[in-house]
């Protein structure tokens, strides 16, 4: 049986109002375009859509992804598109969930399309090269008019409150000859919800503009961009570092531009011809051509094209240079057009091997949210700080990315601090387990300060700051030396991040040792309470020999990446129990539960969506407590994660993710700054609850109903007069009177009584 | 003139955790051992804060606040 398809570029429209002179469709090698329709008919856009529908019934995909492209998709003009929309919805969307974008050079977009697609659910991106020299260097009309003005018009519709759920994003392709600061405030100016970057299509045959004395001018000009992009906290995604990033640490990198994810797309023409992906077209006449069609044959068969189907085998289908490359698994033998020389076919490294080989090595050791090169140097005298307009940002709710980044950029010190603190207790007895501890703490310290990124991706893990705080504040029961041995635990998760070869001994917990944020080995409860391990790139070993290894579950959403906790012994820091390791079905329930939420809170409310992109790092699944009481919780000695039961419906599943997130971000906020006399004992009344409650409690839940209010404030938008607008109105009242009830206690300082003026700002500013 | 009228800085809300970024964690372990105020008053901070009167004993909020 073929591969299943879940990506589909329905091509609409096989010309273009503009005539961009690097345009893969007209101006490179394959010129198929001359004898296409000019439009789809009908018809067939129908047909593909039964094609679609059958296909995703007969491999019961949970979600398909159709892009309308071109040419110029939107000179298909308003009714042609709503009769290929309608097509499509009506086809696929009682089999499953269509997610239906299009992509446009800007020009033709106007209110009536956006409230087209508004209508249609249709997520809109958009051609910008940056900056109106960098736009206008190939972006212009056939008689060399500029098209800048038209397309920032047309993004600017999109950030229209309206419309701007349907706001995609920006494709930006490189140019070498652009500023790369300019281009990327450029775009940052639009404020996309994410960005991507191309690397202009080139082969072999015809090989990248390089300029004169350069040498790898795509990765200087890349790392510059990426160098400040992660200086600024990451403001916004940029697809192709995420990409990257993704694959080196072996998630699906989420393009098909790098790793080595399956290929998962078809190209569907305008005459109805099924195709490959249309990058091809760069490297030879009918290069993307499979000779099938949506008529005459399914999916199933186009897919089994060997074009396609020899696009399956990752890192087996490349050149032996790539597959004995050290960063082939982030770049992936990079763009399969790039590989294209006329001699030998794809058996090729990318024409831009080199500059990957530089760039690469960047991008993947820049640990995620983290702006490096903005790090000052060690000033016991510098205290950490939000930037300008980040503190009104979050007492409006959602905050921004900038100003969650800041948040764990301070946990960071936090976490550093209390490891040291853990640390500054070893005294090298407790048998095997205090050896253990005192070896991983030398490894530990010593890989801080040869490969630090690798040692921030484990200790920034929030249950590692649990297990600190477990140790420095333990209870009763507590088996102090087995918990201060984990510090090797932490020092073997760094390794396998570092990619050396070491060996350890590493405390056995229930038959177990633990590698935060990497896994669990099982080694039996007979083994003593420490075990020898080798660590190298290819995995873990035992010398007695291993049960079984788990490794801890990853979920990528859009541009959620985070894990799903069910082994880490430290995960058990909320206020009732965690589940188990999640069964198959169960694991399946969660990631497509998750994927589908932050879908929806992406369209609902994207500021906060971002926010938890950003900021969460992982969920601990839990066991289901009193029905209505603990469906989620935060435990404020894990920064980053929260702890669910999964509920049935996404609507409350999306609504527990903003709810518990905002404590997230106000725990930190608690931490940085102070927003309250702690010594002040007394409790006060709140609505939510029928028990008195303390300062902190009040401040937590008026900004969790805060985000809330705000939810159902969207979603009573739709439905004026249904329960959605009963429950805006019910969370409204909550946070007037959480509000009244802060401004009245009189122990807030200043910062506090300005974060509570930023709370009822942002409520005022709905209206009524 | 011109350059007076425009903004010299960017106006930042300063926080009380130091910056200990730059700091190996040997020495920070160093430090914490001879009880140096610079590590110690973070893990005190962070400690008490989930120990205060004012706050949730369980160290946790949840759905019910």
């Amino acid at each position: 049986m073929s591969a299943s398809v879940s990506q589909y570029v329905l091509k609409v429209c096989s010309r273009c109002d503009l005539a961009c002179d690097h345009c893969y469709v007209y101006e490179h090698a394959d010129q198929s375009w001359r004898a296409k329709p000019r439009f789809i008919a009908w018809a067939t856009a129908a047909r593909a859509a039964k094609r679609i529908r059958e296909h995703a019934e007969s491999h019961r995909l949970d979600t398909v992804h159709v892009v309308l492209h071109g040419g110029e998709p939107l000179l298909l003009g308003h009714d042609g598109l709503r009769e290929i929309l309608s097509s499509l919805r009506s086809s696929i969307d009682p089999v499953t969930q269509l997610d239906l974008r299009i992509h446009t050079n800007g020009v033709l977009l106007d209110e009536k399309l956006c409230a087209l697609f508004a209508d249609y659910g249709v997520q809109v991106g958009v051609s910008l090269d940056g900056d109106r020299p960098a736009n206008d260097r190939h972006r212009r009309f056939s008689d060399g008019r500029s098209s800048y003005a038209q397309v920032r018009r047309a993004l600017s519709l999109l950030r229209k409150t309206e419309y701007r759920h349907l706001y995609a994003g920006i494709l930006c392709t490189v140019d070498v000859r652009n500023d790369p600061i300019a281009v990327y405030e450029a775009l940052l100016v639009e404020a996309p919800p994410r960005l991507d970057l191309l690397l202009p299509h080139a082969t072999w045959d015809q090989p990248p503009d390089r300029p004169p004395g350069t040498l790898r001018p795509y990765a200087d000009w890349l790392g510059k961009l990426h160098s400040r992009w992660v200086a600024d906290g990451r403001p916004v995604p940029i697809r192709y570092f995420d990409s990257l990033l993704a694959a080196w640490q072996g998630r699906p990198s989420g393009s098909e531009a790098v790793g080595l994810d399956p290929v998962d797309l078809l190209v569907i023409e305008t005459d109805g011809a099924w195709e490959q992906a249309d990058s091809l077209k760069t490297a030879y006449e009918n290069a993307p051509a499979t000779g099938f069609n949506i008529f005459a044959h399914s999916v199933d068969e186009a897919a089994a094209h060997p074009g396609v189907a020899s696009r399956q085998d990752g890192i087996a289908a490349l050149c032996s240079t790539c597959r004995e490359c050290h960063v082939v698994r982030a770049c992936g033998g990079g763009l399969y057009a790039h590989r294209y020389r006329s001699d030998n076919g794809f058996d090729n490294p990318s024409v831009y091997c080199e500059d990957l080989k530089v760039l690469i090595p960047q991008v993947v050791s820049r640990p995620r949210n983290v702006p490096m090169t903005s790090l000052p140097e060690s000033d016991p005298a510098a205290s950490h700080s939000l930037p300008e307009g980040a503190f009104e940002l979050l007492s409006a709710g959602p905050g921004n990315p900038a100003a969650m980044a800041s948040l764990a950029e301070s946990y960071w010190s936090v976490t550093r601090a209390l490891v040291a603190q853990v640390a500054s207790g070893l005294d090298g007895e407790g048998g095997d387990l205090g050896r253990a501890a005192v070896e991983g703490w030398t490894l530990l310290s010593a890989l801080d300060a040869e490969r630090p990124e690798a040692v921030r991706e484990v200790l920034t893990y929030p249950y590692v700051q649990a297990w600190a705080m477990q140790c420095l504040s333990p209870g009763k029961s507590a088996d102090l030396d087995l918990d201060y041995a984990h510090l090797a635990g932490l020092a073997a998760s760094a390794a396998v991040r570092a990619g050396i070869e070491t060996e350890l001994t590493l405390p056995v917990r229930d038959g177990s040792i633990y590698l935060p944020s990497v896994g669990a080995l099982a080694v039996g409860t007979g083994t003593g309470r420490t075990s020898a391990v080798r660590i190298s790139p290819s995995g873990l070993s035992t010398r007695d020999g291993s049960l079984a290894w788990q490794s801890v579950r990853h979920v990528t959403a859009g541009d959620l990446s985070i894990t799903v906790e069910d082994i880490d012994p430290f995960r058990d820091c909320n206020a009732w129990a965690p589940s188990g390791r999640l069964s198959s079905a169960t694991w399946k329930d969660w990631r497509l539960g998750l994927a589908a939420a932050v879908r929806q809170l992406t369209a609902e409310l994207p500021a906060y969506a971002s926010v938890i992109c950003t900021g969460l790092r992982s969920i601990v699944p839990m066991r289901p407590g009193v029905v209505g009481q603990r469906q989620s919780g935060t435990a404020q000695q894990a920064f980053g994660a929260l702890a669910l039961v999964l509920p049935d419906d996404v609507e409350t599943l999306s609504g527990l993710l903003i709810h518990e997130m905002q404590h997230v971000k106000l725990t930190a906020l608690c931490d940085l700054f102070d927003l309250f006399d702690r010594e002040d004992r007394r409790r006060f009344p709140v609505p939510w609850r029928a028990d008195p409650r303390p300062v902190e409690a009040v401040l937590h839940g008026t900004y969790a109903h805060l985000a809330l209010a705000d939810l159902w404030r969207s979603r009573s938008a739709r439905t004026p007069h249904g329960e959605a607008r009963r429950l805006f109105l019910m969370y409204r009242s909550w946070v007037d009177k959480g509000i009244d009830a802060l401004l009245n206690v009189g122990t807030l300082t200043p910062h506090g009584e300005r974060f509570v003026h930023g709370m009822r700002s942002a409520v005022e500013a709905w209206g009524s | 003139m011109d350059s007076e009228a425009r903004p010299t800085s960017t106006r930042t809300d300063r926080g009380v955790i130091p910056d200990l970024r730059g700091i190996a964690l040997g020495q920070l372990a160093r430090r914490a051992a001879d009880g140096e105020k610079e590590v110690t008053g973070v893990v005190s901070r962070i400690l008490g804060s989930r120990e205060s009167p004012s706050g949730v004993s369980a160290m946790m909020f949840n759905s019910t606040i």
